[in-house]
């Protein structure tokens, strides 16, 4: 069973976010990585680049599919985890810690309010399986 | 994966929608998706499984839906199991291919009608033929095994995909060229399971579980096998081992009856053998660049064009389906090839993606994966023969943006103990 942590905010499209003040912390779910397989490249996003809710801003990619990771929240990226240029699989093997994607600043923060919580996303999960 | 059209170059260029029958992975953020995974679901539910289904289950392997058949796609995942076959010995549960027997007085005699490779290079007992069956305009039908000396007549080992639609068309060409039941008769093996042992250590692996000498045993040959344990309950039935494989490592390929696969298999899991899956089996072959019916090969291409033509035998005296279509593309020379590429810039081509050369299209892959031996994305794609030919450097278009390319002579990767090193026969 995928682990969906308790504390994260989820999108429909398996993306988690972590809400630290006006910074928001963005990876892909235990979920997601399980139906890539090894993740091999990961295309990160521009420090610097101002991205929409829903926008596609990066992509990760397996020797079976490639997948855009979405932005939950509209803001500007701040940060990008440079570590999965040499260590993609960090993806696969920590999800939720070191195989975070990209940190943003939040312009609206209500927008988070959009988000599933961890209950939600099971349910999403668990119906997307049946 | 979301179909995209391309807009390159003012050309609009559509990737082919992936068949239903292909399980998607969930990609994010696209509605279409969800609907295939119903229907894929669905499919599961009908889905055959093999005699080694449930220990797949228990080792919790990830399973998919495969050319009909609930299959692995991996186990303890892609960058482990190909380590495993590449320096150790990989396991394929590989059931769900198509066992087909011939016999008959004139069994041989259709055969040399039916493919294009020459039965008569199985000039001792024990040898393989790899072929092609072929449609009257030269397209290819299937890519196929022939082992003689089965049980009194030919053993076909068929792709999992066509094995219904390769039944129904030997049937009705038998019927077509006027054979009768005792001259020609063909038969589905469906009691027999197939499961692959692959990578440098299979020969010291499987030695101590069959009784027959592996490390004489040639390269595309093959013979009856038959288990040292007779306490295992099994041995009702014939069971062949070959030296084939689809990874390029040295390694065997058995046919047996269920009971005597599942033996095998847990045995050999036993002794340290891996279990792989369908995921690294696709990255393995591709390495070697062989061809996958339904992707490289299909009725819209004939073995000229996909680099085939040792496999087709204009020497031989019957006329064989596909023989005129094929003279003629010898002679006229053909309009695309099959050629290798590796891409030097980050990034994976997949099917469908259209190969540009000097500012025009000239073609499109028909696989594509990230090799890990050579850190880098390779692909097989048809391109136009003068490309073929001259080698320019390639850009192939991976959701818009356009990967530098260049093409190369196959196999990608060259394994240190390759299966051709095995004794010649």
């Amino acid at each position: 069973m995928a682990q969906v942590k308790s504390e994260l905010r989820y999108t429909r499209s398996h993306e988690w976010v972590a809400v630290d003040g006006g910074i928001a912390t963005v990876g892909i779910t235990d979920y997601a990585q399980e139906q890539l397989l090894d993740i091999v490249y990961v295309e990160l996003p521009a420090p610097g680049a101002r991205i929409e809710q829903n926008q596609a801003c990066a992509v990760v990619e397996s020797s079976k599919v490639a997948a855009d990771v979405m932005a939950p929240v509209s803001g500007e990226i701040i940060e990008v985890n440079d570590a999965l240029n040499n260590a993609p699989e960090l993806i696969n093997s920590a999800p939720y810690g070191d195989g975070w994607i990209y940190r943003l600043r939040v312009d609206d923060l209500s927008q988070l309010d959009s988000l599933l919580d961890a209950e939600a996303y099971q349910a999403h999960c668990e119906s997307e399986q049946r | 994966m979301p179909v995209i059209a391309l807009r390159v170059r003012g050309e609009r260029v559509h990737p082919r929608p992936t068949d239903e029958s292909d399980v998607c992975l969930p990609t994010f953020g696209n509605e279409r998706v969800y609907t295939r995974l119903a229907r894929a679901r669905e499919m599961l539910t009908m889905a055959k499984r093999t005699p080694l289904y449930k220990r797949h289950l228990h080792m919790g392997a990830r399973l998919i839906e495969f050319a009909g058949w609930e299959l692995p796609l991996q186990f303890a995942g892609v960058n482990r199991e190909h380590a495993a076959v590449r320096e150790h010995a990989g396991l394929f549960d590989i059931g769900h291919m198509g066992v087909v027997t011939v016999r008959g007085a004139r069994a041989e005699e259709y055969l040399q009608r039916l493919l294009t490779n020459d039965l008569h290079r199985l000039s001792h007992t024990g040898k393989i033929l790899y072929s092609c069956m072929c449609r009257h305009d030269g397209g290819i039908l299937d890519d196929l095994l022939v082992y003689e000396n089965f049980e009194e007549g030919l053993l076909l080992v068929v792709n999992a995909a066509t094995t219904q639609s390769d039944l129904d068309w030997m049937w009705q060409q038998a019927d077509e060229m006027g054979y009768d039941a005792a001259e020609v008769s063909i038969a589905h093996r469906a009691d027999m399971s197939m499961f692959a042992l692959q990578g440098p250590a299979a020969v010291d692996l499987l030695q101590p579980l069959v009784t027959c000498p592996l490390e004489q045993l040639p390269y595309y040959n093959g013979m009856p096998v038959r288990m040292r344990d007779k306490g295992l309950a099994c041995g009702r039935g014939p069971a062949i081992l070959s030296r084939t494989g689809y990874t390029g490592e040295d390694g065997f390929e058995i046919i047996a009856p269920a009971d005597m696969v599942s033996a095998l298999w847990d045995r050999l899991i036993e002794t340290g053998a891996v279990p792989c899956g369908l995921a690294v089996r696709d990255i393995l072959r591709l390495e070697m660049g062989y061809c996958l019916y339904g992707q490289d090969i299909h009725v819209g291409t004939t073995p000229l064009e996909a680099g085939l033509d040792w496999i087709v035998s204009f020497k031989k005296q019957e006329d064989f389906i596909g023989r005129a279509a094929l003279e003629r593309q010898r002679r006229d020379g053909v309009a695309k090839r099959l050629v290798g590429l590796v891409v030097g810039d980050k990034g994976i081509p997949r099917r469908d993606c259209p190969i540009y050369a000097c500012g025009r299209l000239v073609g499109a892959v028909t696989s594509g994966t990230y090799s890990p031996r050579l850190d880098h994305g390779i692909a097989l794609g048809y391109v136009e023969t003068v490309v073929a030919e001259q080698r320019p450097p390639v850009g192939i278009i991976v959701r818009s943006r356009e990967l530098a390319a260049r093409l190369v002579d196959l196999p990608f990767y060259h394994p240190a103990k390759p299966a051709r090193a095995a004794a010649k026969a």
